[in-house]
Parts: C-alpha cells; structure tokens; sequence
C-alpha cells in the first residue's frame, strides 16, 4: 500500500531532482557565457591591437620608413641593400640607417615577445623576403584562406603550453609597400601577407576562474538551500502525514475490528461509516449500505418496522432509546437486534446525524423464549400437581373418615348382638325366659343393621368403580320414573309432589342421578316430621351460570349446625329414625362424582328444607379414578 | 349401698340396644339408684342445665356420673364434653367416655377436652358386663366426692 509519507518522499526526491538540474544548468550556461566573454574579450584585444600595429606601420609607411640610430638593437637591414641611402650620417657624424615598417614591426614584437604577458604579434607572408619570417603551420592556413576572399581568421590555439587567441587578417598591398615590394611582382591591393595578434588567455581566464569559482560557490548555496527546504518541508508534510496516518489507523482499528454492527448515519440518513461486521449480522456488505441509505429500513422485519421508525424519528429529535427488533437477512433468516443509538455533533457543535450500535441477540431471545414456555409448563405441572395433591388429599381424608366411620358402625352391632347373646344365656341358665323374646329380636335387629350397613357400603363404594355411560339426561323424564317408583312410599304417607316442567337437560351417568333424586325424596318423606299436608316440590333455578336443581319440602326443616352433619357417613340426626343414615352421603358422592355440589337450605326446625344440586354440563370423564 | 347417698347416673347412648346392655349390667350389680337415659348430645346438655322437658331440678337431678358415647346425632359427645368442662356448674361432675371407637384421634380429642376416663366398648359380653359393673364400683363406691 502506497502510504501518504511514501508520496511525500518520492515527491520530494523528484523535486530534489530537478531542482539539482536547473542549478546544474544555470551554472552550465553561466560558464559558457564567461567562456565566451573570455573569448570575444581576446578576440577585441587582438582586434585593437591588430589595429594599432596598422596604423604605426601605415605611419611608418607613408614616411616610406624611420631612421633610427645604428645599434646593435637595429642593425642595418641586409634585406634593405638595394634601397638607396640606406645608410646615412647626420652632419654631425652620427650613423643612421632606414627602418622599414615591416622591420619595425618586427622588431616591436619582438620586444612584445621578451614580455610575458602582453600580446604577441608576428608578420608574415608566403613568400617573405625574410626567410625568419615565414608562418607557423596555423598562419599559413589563414593566409590560404585569405586569398579565398576571407577577411579575418581567429581560433584559440594552445602556444608553448598556454592557451592564445589567435586573430589573423590579410595585408594588402599599398602603393608606399611596392618601394620594397614591387620587385616581387605586388600590385596595389594585392594580398602580400598577414599580420597576427595572440592574445594570451590565461590572465582572463584566471580572472574568469575566480569569476567561475564565485559563481560554484552561489550556484552551490542555492542549491544546498532549495534541497533544504525541500528536504524540510517534506519531513514536516511526512511527519504530519504519518500522524494523520497513525490516527486514520487507531480509529480504522477500533472501528473496523467490532464485534457488533457499528454504524454512523450523516442528518441526512446516508451511511458515513458502517463497520464490516454488518455483513456478518446482515449479509449485506457496507458498501450496499453505503450506496444504499434506505437498505437498512427495509430489512426491517414487517412486523416491527413501524416501531422501528418511529425509533429512528424520535432519535434524530434527540430522544433515542435502546430497542430490540429483527431483520431479515439477505439468506432471508431472521434474526433479532438490540440497538442502541445516540446523536453525534460536530467539533463546534453542530448535530451530525445518528451513531448506531447493533448486537445480534437471536441466541439469548431464542434461550429466553424457550425459558419462558419452559416456566409456563413447569407451572402447569406445578399447578397439577399440587391439585392433585389436593384431590389425593381429599381423597385419603375421605378414605380415613370412611374407615373409622365403618370399623364404628360396623362393630356397634356386633355389640349388641354379643351382649344380648350373653345376656340370653345367662337368662337360660338362671330359668330367666321371660326377656328372652325381646333380646332375640334385638340380636336379629342388630343383625339386619349390618346387613344393610354392608350393603350401603358396598353401594358407596360402587359409585367410583361401576361407571354407566353418560348420556344426555332429560330430567324431568328421569324425575317421573323417579317418582312412579316412590308412588307407594308417597301415598302411604300423603305427601303432595308436583313436579315444575322443562327443567334443563344434563349430562350424566342417568340410574346414578335417578338415585340422587330417589334420596332426596325418600329424605323429604321420611322427615315429613309432624306435617299434616306434606309437600315435595321437585325444581330448578338459575344460579350465576349454572342450573341448580332443587327438591323442596315443608318437613322437619334442618338447623344451621346441622346443614353439614347430615351428610355425613351413617349420620342421623334422629337416632330412631330408619335406614343407617347412608343416603344423603350416597347422594353427595354422587353429585360430586359428576362434577356438582349438593347442599341444604333450611330456615330451622319445622321450616322445610330445600336440598340443592348441580351437575357439570359437560360430559364427565369416561375413566373415573378408582375409589378405596 | 357404702355412702348411704343415692346414686344418680347420666347415660348418653343413642343405641337403644348399648343403651339397654349398660343399663341391665349397672342394674343387675345393684349400683344405681338413678339412672337417666337421654339418646342424643342436645338432650344431655338440656338435663345437665335443667333445660326444657328436664327443667324440673327434684326430677332430674344433677348426676354424679356422665357416661358419654361419641357419635351422638344433633351435637356430638365432643361437643357435649367441651360444654360441661366449660361450665363451671358443670365442670367437677365426673364424665367418662363410653364409646365402640378405640381411633387415637377420638382419645386425643376427649382426654385434651378433661374427660376423666375413656372406655371402649368390648365386643364380648363377660367382659362388657365387667367393665360395667368395675367402672359403677370405682366411680360410685371407691371414687370419693366432695360433700355438696
């Protein structure tokens, strides 16, 4: 990956580059404009001084030559012995001889010559008359080219090891030149020679040296001082590239790598940032989101997307709560989400949308649903078997009531019999027989007692095991039978029934509620009590939501503290009364066997009563629990 | 007779045929001199307070022994104990348990309620004609009361 810092580097490297090459060529171009300063400097020098041997020949010339002193500095020419009066003496006796303008020449630069550092002249022709005076190899060129009609030749050429400007031009004949020439055959304007001037380029180029250095020296700081700058301006852009780098990095690290689904919507519900996790949660990548800003509402399950949005709305006004929901994912699973959001602002302030975090729950939601119907049947358990408990313990109270009742009215017979079988012995053996009829007969009576007492019980104890069908009872059917049964009992005591019609239908296990009734009957005739106009009323009333039965008598009447005894097992509230005081317990294990209640309303002594029932109006339970 | 005094008992039994046993045993063994019969609980608490048809106090007389069966219809013998050891006209008068159940619970509930004694009934005749005959010489002749 191609960092911010390694473009800074390479930036910079780059403009060190061609900052290097404009310095180069700066310096480049300046060397070569001294260089040829140098040069047109030597060229003008050899110019001017070309010039100025021009004019002090043409001045010697026009005087067709000086006199100066015979010396040994200026011998007499040899090659002067044709011109007359070569040689003169003043008046005075001093000697003279001619000095023409080449041999001037010569002789100034030969004295040039014995400088160092002035310019170096030479005169010369292809024929001279002076042998001395013939060019060097570079002269004789320039004269070759200069009767090709060139006008001036320079070059720098090195001479004894040190560099010249050499500048040649031709010399024409002028008529004064044929004094000595015309003999070599020159006309005027002929092209008899050539003056050179070598001007010696090392003193300028020493100076230009010093010029050079200076401008290395410049050139040089220039240079260091732009690599600087760059050098530092681009540590300082990396250094701030670098930082900007690390941060990009701690918060890319801290976003990117969340377990949850992170994400940060602009006020205007795009998607700034969404953590890749989201595909993970969603199937969706981030870029889907990122191109998409409604994405996210429509994955929203059906069910909870009103809850969601109005979640979102109440968000960005500021109030956002932690909600749950769930999405549909891409595969089209479902999943479930807790969410959680707040608004985010700007460094100054400003509101800058939503930062949402979403977490998949699915697991714990799954796990606390399955909790919840598992505490749902536990507690039905629960409440089932604690009723029945309830019901067994009813049952085993009921079972231990029943034991002690029987092994009570069980053995009270066997008393009897015992006792006055005992007692009719004793009567025997002391000749004693006038008793002995009435203890015989109450031996016989006991006797009889227990046989009836074990036929009840075996009667109650039939009630759980021997089920008959239920059927759809019509009761007022079931109440004449009942009735048509009983007419003898009834006309022998004179009792009045009437019987009210269109009583309900129930059902029910029918021969067993025909004896419900049967002993509620026989109980209102039995307690007719002192009635002289005793009435039976069999009917119905509406209680709440169910139909209560109802056999009405105008007999003995039970008080309130009797309202419960007298369903007790073999409980008679008149002792000498008949039967073993098993049928109103017979008739309440019945009713109760069906799903109703069977109870007493009596106003007290001599006041009626009215025994009550109900019955279930569904069809009881086909499989009875057995009874003990 | 030891005392001199007559003897007066007070008999709940709603079984005509105990009731005639008990009364023939007490008799033939020449113990009593009174002997009131009363067949359920309420008409025991009526003789014991001179209620009703016992309202004649020379008539009825305040027994010196209670023998009282348990299942008695209308108010049973708990029920008839709990009213005499609560009274405190009552409460001295000797009441024995004379019944055919030997349950636990029905000796718990009579001895908690300060019966004196409890005595079941045995099935056998020698022994029920005994125990009648030894319970009227314990309470009547060896048991001693105070001089009322």
């Amino acid at each position: 990956m191609v960092t911010q810092v390694h473009k800074i580097r390479r930036f910079a490297l780059v403009l060190v580059l061609f900052w290097s090459a404009g310095i180069a060529f700066s310096f480049y171009w300046f060397y070569r404009g001294e260089q040829q300063t140098v040069l047109a400097i030597g060229r003008a020098e050899a110019r001017a001084t070309f010039e100025k041997d021009t004019l002090y020949r043409r001045w010697a010339t026009r005087h067709g030559g000086v006199y100066v002193p015979a010396s040994q500095l200026s011998p007499p020419n040899p090659y002067l012995k044709r011109i007359p009066e070569r040689d003169v003496t003043t008046a005075s006796g001093k000697a003279l001889t001619l000095v023409n303008p080449a041999y001037m020449t010569r002789q100034v630069f030969e004295l040039a010559d014995s400088q160092h550092n002035l310019v170096r002249g030479h005169i010369t022709s292809l024929k001279p008359i002076r042998p001395e005076n013939k060019p060097d190899p570079w002269e004789a060129q320039a004269l070759k080219r200069f009767e090709s009609g060139v006008k001036e030749v320079s070059e720098v050429q090195v001479m004894d090891g040190r560099p010249y400007m050499r500048l040649m031009r031709p010399f024409v004949t002028e008529p004064p030149c044929l004094k000595c020439h015309a003999a070599q055959g020159y006309r005027v304007g002929d092209i008899r020679g050539g003056v050179s001037a070598s001007v010696p380029l090392d003193i300028d180029s020493a100076v230009m040296d010093d010029v050079i250095t200076g401008a290395a020296v410049s050139h040089g700081f220039i240079w260091l001082l732009g690599v600087g700058l760059i050098g530092t301006g681009a540590r300082v852009l990396g250094r701030s590239a670098r930082a900007i780098e690390e941060r990009e990095d701690r918060y890319r690290t801290v976003a990117d790598y969340t377990e949850g689904w992170e994400y940060w919507q602009g006020p205007d519900h795009s998607f700034r940032y969404v953590s890749p996790s989201c595909l993970e949660l969603s199937g969706y990548s981030r870029e889907e989101f990122y191109a998409d800003p409604e994405l996210l509402h429509r994955i929203v399950h059906p069910e909870d997307r009103a809850y969601y949005e109005s979640h979102v709305r109440d968000s960005f006004h500021g109030t956002p709560r932690p909600i749950d929901f769930r999405i549909v994912r891409k595969d089209g699973e479902v999943r479930w989400i807790a969410h959680i959001c707040r608004l985010v602002y700007t460094a100054s302030g400003a509101e800058n949308g939503i930062r949402g975090s979403n977490r998949d729950i699915t697991d714990r939601k799954l796990a606390n649903q399955a909790l919840r119907e598992q505490a749902v049947l536990l507690e039905k358990e629960v409440r089932e078997r604690m009723e029945r408990e309830t019901e067994l313990e009813a049952k085993n109270a009921e079972l231990e009531r029943f034991t002690y009742t029987v092994s009570h009215d069980l053995k009270s017979p066997l008393i009897t019999i015992k006792g006055f079988a005992g007692a009719v012995l004793k009567d025997i053996e002391g000749g004693n027989l006038q008793r002995l009829d009435g203890d015989v007969r109450r031996i016989m009576g006991a006797a009889d007692k227990m046989s009836s007492l074990l036929s009840d019980l075996l009667e109650l104890s039939r009630i759980g095991r021997i089920v008959n069908a239920p059927s759809l009872i019509d009761m007022n059917m079931l109440a004449k039978d009942v009735l048509g049964q009983l007419s003898g009992p009834i006309q022998q005591a004179g009792v009045e029934v009437s019987l009210q019609p269109g009583l309900a239908t129930v059902w029910g296990d029918q021969p067993r509620i025909g004896e419900v009734l049967q002993n509620l009957v026989e109980n209102a005739i039995k307690y007719k009590g002192e009635q002289q106009q005793p009435r039976i009323e069999i009917g119905m009333r509406q209680d709440a939501d169910r139909a209560v039965f109802t056999v009405r008598d105008n007999g003995i009447g039970v008080p309130a503290q009797y309202q419960e005894t007298i369903f007790g097992l073999f409980n008679q509230l008149d002792a000498r009364s008949d039967g073993t005081g098993i049928g109103l317990a017979l008739a309440r294990r019945i009713v109760e066997f069906h799903g109703g209640k069977l109870w007493v309303e009596s106003e007290g002594i001599r006041q009626g009563s009215t025994f009550c029932f109900t019955l279930g109006t569904r069809p009881p339970e086909t499989v009875q629990i057995e009874q003990g | 007779m030891i005392e001199g005094e007559p003897l007066c008992i007070l008999l709940v039994e709603d079984n005509p045929d105990h009731a005639e046993l008990a009364i023939r045993n007490l008799t033939d063994a020449g113990l009593v001199n009174h002997l009131f019969h009363v067949e359920d609980g309420e008409a025991a608490l009526d003789y014991l307070n001179n209620r009703g048809r016992f309202a004649d106090q020379s008539a009825y007389p305040r027994p010196h022994l209670v023998l009282l069966d348990l299942r008695l219809p209308k108010v049973d013998g708990i029920e008839v104990l709990k009213q005499v050891k609560a009274s405190d006209q009552l409460k001295a008068i000797p009441v024995v348990i004379l019944t055919t159940s030997a349950a636990e619970r029905d000796l718990a509930q009579a001895y908690n309620h300060y019966a004196n004694s409890y005595l079941t009934k045995p099935v056998d005749f020698d022994s029920f004609s005994n125990l009648l005959r030894d319970l009227g010489f314990y309470w009547l002749a060896w048991n001693r009361r105070p001089t009322s």
